[in-house]
């Protein structure tokens, strides 16, 4: 399970059709990937490919979202959140599976 | 181009890692060892961010650090300050709302606002200043409220290949 909260998803369907991209076939990639202090970071990205043999395919407030299975052990249980604020704007993962993540904002290892 | 000084960016690694372990201590040593941090600078500003009573010390063989203070109330700026002066807390004379008033404090301030003499610059640097002072711990630090993926960050895949039907 991948939650993304109700805030993330508007913004997220805002972006969809901010670029013009077809919003049905469009689905939300949530992955890590290697790299950082700590081993894996955060990726999202808005694609159009169809579900994967290896991928994971799930919804979370009218947002279709592809995760590859290996991201998967590593993400099920995520809650995806979006933030507004001085820092700047993005997404924001509260993982329970990361057991520890570094100073470097982009990585945590599980 | 404006960026952190090495104190600064080993004090922010050595916070995010104690505030992913808040239920226990962590050493100097095992927080140098696992950060790949320099241990001898680590333990200077782990010493100093207690002096400041944002970190707690444990002494003994199971000793070592947890955090001490809440993250939101300290604002970059204040670390920022806290690591580059070379004072103890004991040191500082009290200032307004518990700001450190001493010398060097206030010269950090005004050295960072006057290190461009002239107008457009300088305006730049009070902005900094501003933005520091608004930007607390708790955003860099803390997991699940520290931004994981900036809006720039979100990727957009190219559209798959499509097979021409003629």
């Amino acid at each position: 399970m991948i939650i993304l909260s109700e805030i993330a998803a508007k913004e997220i369907k805002s972006i969809i059709k901010d670029q013009g991209l077809p919003e049905v076939a469009t689905r939300l990639r949530v992955g890590v990937k290697g790299g950082g202090c700590s081993g894996f970071s955060y990726m999202l990205d808005l694609t159009e490919e169809p579900k994967g043999e290896a991928d994971e395919e799930l919804e979370s407030n009218g947002v279709k979202i592809l995760c590859d299975m290996k991201s998967y052990l590593y993400l099920n249980g995520v809650e995806i959140d979006f933030k507004d604020e001085v820092m700047g704007r993005g997404f924001v993962f509260k993982n329970p599976n990361a057991t520890s993540s570094c100073g470097c904002g982009s990585s945590f290892s599980a | 181009m404006f960026c952190l000084s090495k104190k600064v960016d080993y004090a922010l690694t050595a916070l995010a890692y104690l505030a992913e372990r808040p239920e226990r201590v962590a050493s100097a040593r095992e927080i140098s060892r696992i950060l790949k941090l320099p241990g001898a600078l680590l333990m200077n500003i782990l010493k100093q961010l207690q002096q400041r009573e944002i970190l707690q010390s444990t002494r003994g063989v199971k000793g070592g650090y947890k955090i001490a203070c809440d993250l939101r109330q300290v604002s970059l700026f204040d670390l920022m300050r806290f690591v580059e002066c070379e004072h103890g807390k004991a040191d500082h004379e009290a200032g307004p709302e518990g700001q450190c008033a001493c010398d060097d404090c206030k010269g950090y301030e005004l050295q960072l606002a006057r290190s461009s003499s002239q107008g457009p610059v300088q305006a730049l640097h009070f902005k900094l200043i501003r933005f520091l002072k608004d930007v607390k711990l708790s955003d860099l630090v803390l997991p699940g409220q520290r931004i994981d993926v900036p809006l720039d960050g979100l990727g957009f895949s190219k559209k798959p290949a499509r097979v021409a039907l003629v």
